[in-house]
């Protein structure tokens, strides 16, 4: 798990001052809520300016990964919130990822090859799904998942005496996977919102809920 | 602010874990027939009777909701390309097979619409749900009022939302601006417990409904919600310097599913 802590003077004053009120968890919640606020936000206008690179069906990673920005929780003398999305941090980060670590899909063995998709009907999706993959080894290590030559039938309509017309056409040979052993994946620092910003959400909220409980006393 | 592992299950985690698995050859129409609050209490599929199936449905989501992996596992079994591939392999070792005429159609168990239908609106419904509930704190409710409805996902065809909150509104009495709006800017935004909740959410005023009063509120929707804090919810006319509003129960804001349900059913 990714731990991200933000401390700033700005928020330690804010939590200085909630402690003398004797609301230091609800300060911190609200500095945390408004945070996760952030980020949803940040998330959610991701996956409307990226959609995959291949233009496959979209599966909309972003959006998927703000709904799972979770409630925050108190933690200590602060809040805290996760977000479950796998391969989010993947994206953030960056790192390297190596075949052998999960099960494949298709042998249920631990993975030889990492599956990248080459086409956008590949995208979002094991290459088990596909039932007409050939493997076509590359040198380096590498590989490629070939969609078999086959002969597509398509039917006609019956005619008056009950015939039906078959046409055939020879489709295949696209390759649908690239296989790799390992990807050093860049890290995109812009996949979440920067710590200042969060930051700032944070402070503003907790400076806004100060001032909001002193009003009210 | 540390953030550490010590963190549990999510508010959604728990709802998915606690939800019956129940079988049936009940269609998504007639499913509508049961009460809004014993569905949302089931883990179920239209015309799904299954129940080894729907318990794999439930874990795999439940993996999703939480992707905890075991020591030396990978967190690749918790994606949903992994986990529809598990559903159909469940499938097909256990003999099924589609109907040619039905392969690839929202009625083929095994097709990737069925299962990315079933996966999607079960995850949505449980975030939906716990994000409802852990909103029912008067602190919470004190700073952050209402919520906006806003795309969160954008679809080829788009429902008319619009159309449908000034509907929704209509039907909770309350003329727009007290308790729910329009901004100028087309910004659809309500109290948090107002009962326009439950009317966008309701199958008695849109078919395609989940009759839930939490996001995604219908099938394949792309609609979420998001906070809108004590400022701006009072410029915008919903709610009262000082004034407050009182959390809710499940059971009040099924009440009022069902009222509109029986309601059109009469």
């Amino acid at each position: 798990m990714i731990s991200l802590r933000i401390k700033t003077d700005a928020l330690d004053e804010l939590a200085a001052k909630a402690q003398q009120l004797g609301r230091e968890t609800d300060v911190a919640m609200f500095g945390a809520r408004a945070a996760g606020n952030l980020v949803r936000n940040h998330l959610i206008s991701l996956d409307a300016e990226r959609p995959n690179a291949l233009g496959g069906t979209r599966t909309h990673f972003y959006a998927a990964a703000a709904k799972s920005v979770h409630e925050p929780v108190p933690v200590g003398k602060g809040a805290a919130f996760i977000i479950t999305q796998i391969g989010l941090a993947q994206r953030w980060l960056g790192g390297v990822i190596r075949a052998g670590q999960g099960e494949s899909s298709y042998s249920g063995k631990a993975t030889q090859y990492l599956a990248i998709p080459a086409r956008a009907e590949a995208y979002g999706l094991p290459p088990k799904n596909f039932d007409d993959l050939q493997f076509v080894p590359l040198k380096g290590g590498r590989a490629m998942l070939v969609q078999a030559l086959q002969t597509k039938l398509k039917f006609g309509r019956k005619n008056k005496a009950g015939v039906r017309k078959v046409s055939g056409t020879t489709v295949g040979g696209l390759v649908m996977f690239w296989l790799v052993k390992e990807v050093d994946q860049k890290p995109d620092p812009t996949v979440m919102p920067e710590q200042e910003q969060i930051a700032e959400a944070a402070r503003a909220e907790m400076d806004d809920y100060l001032s909001h409980t002193l009003m009210s006393n | 602010m540390p953030i550490e592992p010590t963190i549990g299950l999510s508010d959604a985690a728990l709802i998915n874990a606690a939800k019956n698995v129940f079988g049936t050859e009940l269609t998504t129409e007639e499913l509508r027939e049961l009460s809004a609050a014993i569905r949302a209490q089931s883990f179920f599929s239209a015309q799904t009777t299954d129940e080894h199936l729907l318990d794999l449905y439930q874990g795999k989501i439940g993996g999703i909701l939480n992707p905890v992996a075991g020591e030396g596992e990978a967190t690749t079994q918790f994606s949903p390309a992994y986990v529809r591939q598990a559903i159909k392999d469940f499938l097909f070792e256990a003999g099924y097979r589609p109907d040619e005429e039905q392969r690839g159609t929202l009625t083929d168990l095994s097709s990737n619409a069925r299962i990315n239908l079933v996966v999607k609106t079960n995850v949505e419904m449980a975030q939906g749900q716990g994000l409802w509930i852990s909103n029912q704190r008067q602190a919470l409710l004190d700073q952050f009022p209402a919520w906006e409805l806003f795309r969160a996902e954008t679809r080829v065809n788009v429902r008319d939302w619009l159309n449908r909150w000034r509907l929704a509104g209509g039907q909770t009495g309350d003329p727009m601006g007290t308790g729910w709006t329009i901004t100028a800017d087309s910004r659809m935004m309500a109290l948090k417990n107002h009962p326009i909740w439950s009317f966008i959410g309701s199958s008695a005023l849109f078919k395609d409904a989940l009759d839930t009063p939490w996001p995604p509120f219908a099938f394949n929707s792309g609609m979420w919600v998001r906070d809108v804090s004590r400022k701006p919810a009072e410029a915008a006319g919903l709610i009262k310097p000082g004034q407050q509003i009182k959390p809710m129960t499940l059971a009040q804001a099924f009440k009022t599913i069902q009222a509109k349900a029986q309601e059109v059913a009469a």
